[in-house]
């Protein structure tokens, strides 16, 4: 196999424009602030049994994956569509190719799917001379710029309207202002002949019921429905871990993915995909994708997040990538859930440098509709990678490591604990320059590098007693 | 020689091996905390409320229709207001029965088949669906594909007008879910076409209809 490239989060951020990260954080608060209203609406309550409710489901479902697989291939065959198997990105590429030869498919209109990403699907087709267009507006946009998603449900986020407006002039060759409302209806006349003309539509799936076989696509601008509906050929790319018990359940997952995706109660357009129908695409295919997810499953402490529905919360409420933006991950998973499923589907030398772009606050697992316990899964992540997993070699040095294992020597021995504490202010003090440390030796000098760390305001043991004294004699502080 | 690729059977080696189970073990059911009860109803006056207010919170428009003058008016408001002159119906008996077609034939307005063309359909001012189920919680309609209601009806028009049955109103989407699960393809519509991806700055009318309605049309006749 391949071996992917490292990826440096650290080298990344140094990238970064103010103008994105500010980007990035105005349409993380927006989302926020919009979810926290219909949350309150729903009942905080109620709120978090829908959540038990969304994890116990998913988590179900991931248990029994292997029988409701079959299930949703039984009932997709007898509703006359067609079940494809993939491991990985070049079994699927070799699939659509097949399919789009067979019916001499030139151009193909794409509903954003985060799965297609992954597996690169767009530059496999285009290497055959098929034209791809991504129909969802920012990632026509994204597609157009050649640049790569930053969000997983607003791609575009990082772009300002004027850059935007500069890109259709350039690309498009038509005079607007960077009006949103001008720039959407130009989009729209754009997409609307291709899916009109189109020979193909591809779409990924937010949900695959396994009672009926039933592909759901939850979408907001109808693009999604477009490619489903007037192409004569429809294929759906989809992980294996996209599977719902039953009805019931979808009711539950659609309730809590459009109120954690951008606070709305439901998303504009909901479609149910059986098969094939009269009046609708002649055929209809599914493509059920592993790429790694079956040996998530096989780690117990890693498998929960398999039940990730790709809502983004986690990323607008997560510190680290509000102050970095998504392109800093490196990948098509950004923020924190993607600081897990990153490694876990590339493996942990190749990404599990993300494992540590966290702080470990805790936001993102409070905030998961399914209760992914993200920061648990990190530490497990940072565990494989320091010991070496099955996967990858490990990723963090000796030293470190040598360096890790002296501290805890340090901190479990009260006494030397406090000798060093004293030795560390002793030693801080010759370096302080009013309220900061300009500069630390190596290997500190990683941090004093990019920014000022704070100096001690004093002995926190030599504080905390004459506390307990004053208030033993009554003195407030 | 197994019926299967053997692509599908390596991916299910690897599931039963990672889970440790076997192919003939049957599914166990869902735990309850795995379930949440369904939304209870109001009074139907406050679920018709109800379905108005969350319509309009989607930027679209709703009405209570109670008797066939209501309709006609609210019909010719909407064909001078919104500039119709072409419009497709869905083939569901309840425009027959309201003389649908005949109040806009006589209001100028032509009557494309949902059977034609989809450019003919592109082109089309006006769509008007029936609704099979409407969810006031969230002003959410369901419109079951047929072939004479077609899934691009209510899409490709600029203007859709979903007409909704009072009785068709149901508390939540488990109800409405029960009648419609085992369709080939159907789907919620609620607003219209819409999106923020362009600095969070909401745009109706992206790729569907840039203007949507609602009537809820008590039984009249």
């Amino acid at each position: 196999m391949e071996k992917t490239a490292k990826i440096d989060f650290r080298g990344n951020t140094r990238s970064m424009s103010p103008a994105m990260v500010a980007a990035t954080q105005k349409s993380a608060r927006t989302a926020l602030v919009k979810r926290a209203e219909v949350v309150r609406e729903f009942g905080e309550e109620s709120w978090q049994k829908l959540r038990r409710a969304g994890h116990d489901l998913r988590m179900h479902a991931m248990m029994n994956l292997d029988r409701y697989l079959a299930m949703a291939e039984e009932k997709v065959v007898a509703a006359g569509g067609q079940v494809h198997w993939a491991r990985d990105a070049e079994e699927v590429h070799s699939i659509v190719l097949d399919i789009a030869s067979r019916h001499g498919v030139r151009n193909i209109v794409k509903v954003k799917s985060m799965v297609t990403e992954e597996i690169e699907l767009n530059h496999a087709l285009q290497n055959r001379g098929i034209s791809v267009y991504e129909t969802d507006l920012g990632e026509f946009i994204v597609q157009m710029a050649g640049q790569r998603p930053s969000h997983i449900t607003a791609p575009a986020l990082h772009m300002t309207k004027e850059e935007i407006a500069d890109l259709f002039r350039e690309k498009l060759k038509v005079e607007t202002t960077p009006d949103p409302g001008m720039l959407t209806e130009i989009a729209r006349k754009v997409l609307r002949e291709e899916f009109l003309s189109a020979g193909m539509g591809i779409s990924g799936g937010n949900f695959l019921i396994a009672e009926t076989g039933t592909l759901v696509l939850v979408t907001n601008e109808g693009n999604g429905r477009m490619c489903t509906s007037l192409p004569p050929v429809h294929i759906a790319i989809v992980g294996i871990e996209k599977i719902l018990p039953d009805w019931e359940s979808a009711a539950v997952m659609l309730k809590l993915l459009a109120r954690s995706v951008s606070g709305s109660k439901i998303t504009a357009y909901n479609t149910f995909i059986t098969g094939v129908r009269e009046g609708g695409p002649k055929e209809f295919h599914l493509v059920l994708l592993d790429n790694g997810r079956s040996r998530i499953l096989a780690d117990e402490k890693a498998r929960e997040a398999l039940a990730c529905i790709r809502c983004g919360a986690c990323m607008n409420i997560c510190p680290v990538y509000n102050q970095v933006g998504g392109h800093a991950y490196g990948a098509v998973y950004p923020g924190p859930i993607g600081s897990i499923l990153t490694p876990l589907l590339l493996g942990t030398g190749a990404a599990g440098g993300l494992t540590f772009a966290s702080t470990l606050c805790g936001a993102c697992s409070e905030i998961c509709p399914v209760m992914i316990p993200i920061t648990e899964i990190l530490l497990h992540l940072r565990r494989r990678c320091v010991e070496g997993d099955d996967v990858e070699s490990p990723s963090v040095s000796g030293k470190i490591r040598t360096a890790a294992r002296a501290g805890r020597y340090v901190m479990e021995s009260p006494l030397l604990y406090r000798v060093a504490a004293r030795l560390g202010n002793v030693l801080l003090e010759n370096r302080r320059d009013g309220d900061w440390i300009k500069s630390m030796p190596a290997p500190l000098d990683r941090w004093t590098m990019s920014r000022p760390f704070p100096a001690p305001e004093g002995d926190f043991r030599a504080w905390w007693k004459s506390r307990k004294k004053k208030k033993e004699t009554g003195v407030n502080e | 020689m197994s019926k299967y690729s053997p692509t599908r059977e390596k991916i299910f080696a690897a599931l039963r091996s990672a889970l440790g189970s076997s192919a003939a073990s049957t599914i166990p059911p869902l735990p309850d905390s795995a379930r949440f009860s369904p939304r209870n109803a109001e009074t139907p006056d406050l679920e018709v409320e109800r379905m108005i207010r969350e319509v309009e919170r989607l930027s679209g428009r709703a009405l209570n229709i109670r008797s066939q003058d209501e309709f006609v008016r609210a019909l010719e408001a909407l064909i001078r207001d919104e500039g119709v002159r072409t419009a497709v119906l869905s083939g569901h008996p309840f425009h027959e029965s309201h003389g649908v077609t005949e109040l806009l034939k006589r209001s100028g307005v032509d009557i494309v088949s949902p059977e034609s063309d989809r450019r003919r359909l592109a082109d089309c001012d006006l769509g008007i669906t029936v609704a099979d189920a409407a969810l006031p919680e969230t002003g959410t309609s369901l419109l079951r594909t047929t072939k004479g209601q077609p899934d691009v009806l209510s899409l490709l028009p600029r203007i859709h007008l979903v007409l909704v049955p009072r009785e068709a109103l149901k508390a939540d989407m488990q109800q409405a879910f029960a009648a419609a699960k085992n369709d080939r393809h159907f789907v919620l519509v609620s607003g219209c076409s819409r999106t923020a991806d362009i600095e969070k700055v909401l745009t109706l009318g992206v790729h569907g209809p840039k203007s949507f309605h609602v009537w809820i049309c008590s039984q009249f006749n």
